[in-house]
């Protein structure tokens, strides 16, 4: 049997169990599609340790702890995003900002548009009189 | 509204963007990190068989790159190949050093396994995967690369190629000769070698 055949016969099974848990049953179909015997036992054979390095080798994930303090050991604590503190204050903090930024902002706009200017003039012809 | 927007800029830039900005940005190389740091921590946790020399190399790893991150140009080897060839570098050397010669269990990952609930299939399930984990580490350290990058991380014969200095088809064939080496491992009177080849 040729080599060439036999190794993109198991590159093909290998990325077919690596992209699909179920993807057994597409064996066969590879062996055909690599024109080699239905009943090949070295391929099947092979294909069968495939399965088990696929079973044995699975990823696995470093403590949350060991992420985030190497990162913050590398590039120190990150700048927050400013959206995201703004998020985490408390609803009543959110609330009172709120407040003390439209009120100075309305109190901006009453001096910009002169809307307290008839009150002085009335107070001055009050004083005249 | 580039404060809002950075992170998702990051998240959407290519490895040769994040590349130069990281040379003088830390939170471009924090980008790096978030992508790469599972896949080199995955392999050097197959290549050393514990989390604590795979968290200890996977620090020294991304200290190194952070500290050359400035005199690091992408002359035909991708960032990832660099991170790899980093982590090769310091397995390589943790397996040389004096009194760590001898296989390891990977105790951990056989106790993982038996934690749950522990049916009889179970435990004869991690017995066989415990098996195959020694016998892949008695193959060349080469070989064992190969397979971790490929079962573990996910990489392509051509990405693989890129960090074992081959082209994509000495790769396939490599591969070959690594499920023929790890058929006769596997056999029960395969020879225990207790060094591992280099």
């Amino acid at each position: 049997m040729s080599d060439t055949r036999l190794e993109d016969f198991l590159a093909a099974v290998t990325d077919a169990l690596l992209a699909d848990e179920d993807a057994e049953r597409d064996v066969e179909q590879l062996m055909k599609r690599h024109a080699l015997p239905a009943h090949d036992a070295e391929a099947l054979e092979l294909a069968r340790l495939i399965k088990r390095l696929r079973a044995a080798l699975v990823r696995v994930q470093p403590s949350p702890y060991f992420v985030r303090t190497l990162k913050h050991d590398l590039i120190g604590t990150p700048q927050a995003d400013p959206l995201l503190r703004w998020r985490r204050l408390p609803a009543r903090v959110q609330l009172a900002a709120l407040a003390a930024l439209f009120g100075g902002f309305a109190l901006l706009l009453n001096h910009r548009l002169g809307l307290h200017a008839p009150r002085d003039e009335e107070q001055r012809l009050s004083l005249e009189s | 509204m580039a404060l809002f927007g950075r992170k998702r800029h990051y998240k959407d830039m290519e490895d040769a963007q994040l590349v130069v900005l990281a040379a003088y940005d830390k939170d471009a190389f924090g980008e790096l990190y978030e992508r790469y740091m599972p896949r080199i921590y995955n392999y050097i946790y197959y290549r050393t068989g514990n989390a604590h020399d795979a968290e200890d190399l996977t620090a020294k790893v991304f200290h190194r790159a952070i500290g050359h991150m400035k005199t690091y140009e992408e002359k035909g080897v991708p960032f990832q190949a660099w991170l790899y060839r980093i982590a090769h570098n310091l397995v390589a050397n943790f397996h040389r050093d004096e009194g760590r010669r001898k296989i390891i269990p990977l105790d951990d990952y056989v106790a993982q396994s038996l934690r749950s609930e522990a049916p009889e299939k179970l435990l004869e399930d991690s017995e066989e995967k415990a098996a195959l984990l020694r016998a892949i580490r008695r193959l060349p350290q080469e070989r064992q690369d190969l397979l971790v990058m490929k079962f573990v991380d996910n990489l392509s014969n051509a990405e693989i190629g890129s960090i074992l200095g081959r082209t994509e088809g000495a790769i396939k064939s490599l591969y070959h000769r690594t499920l023929l080496a790890l058929r006769e491992e596997m056999r029960p009177a395969a020879p225990k070698r207790l060094v591992e080849e280099r």
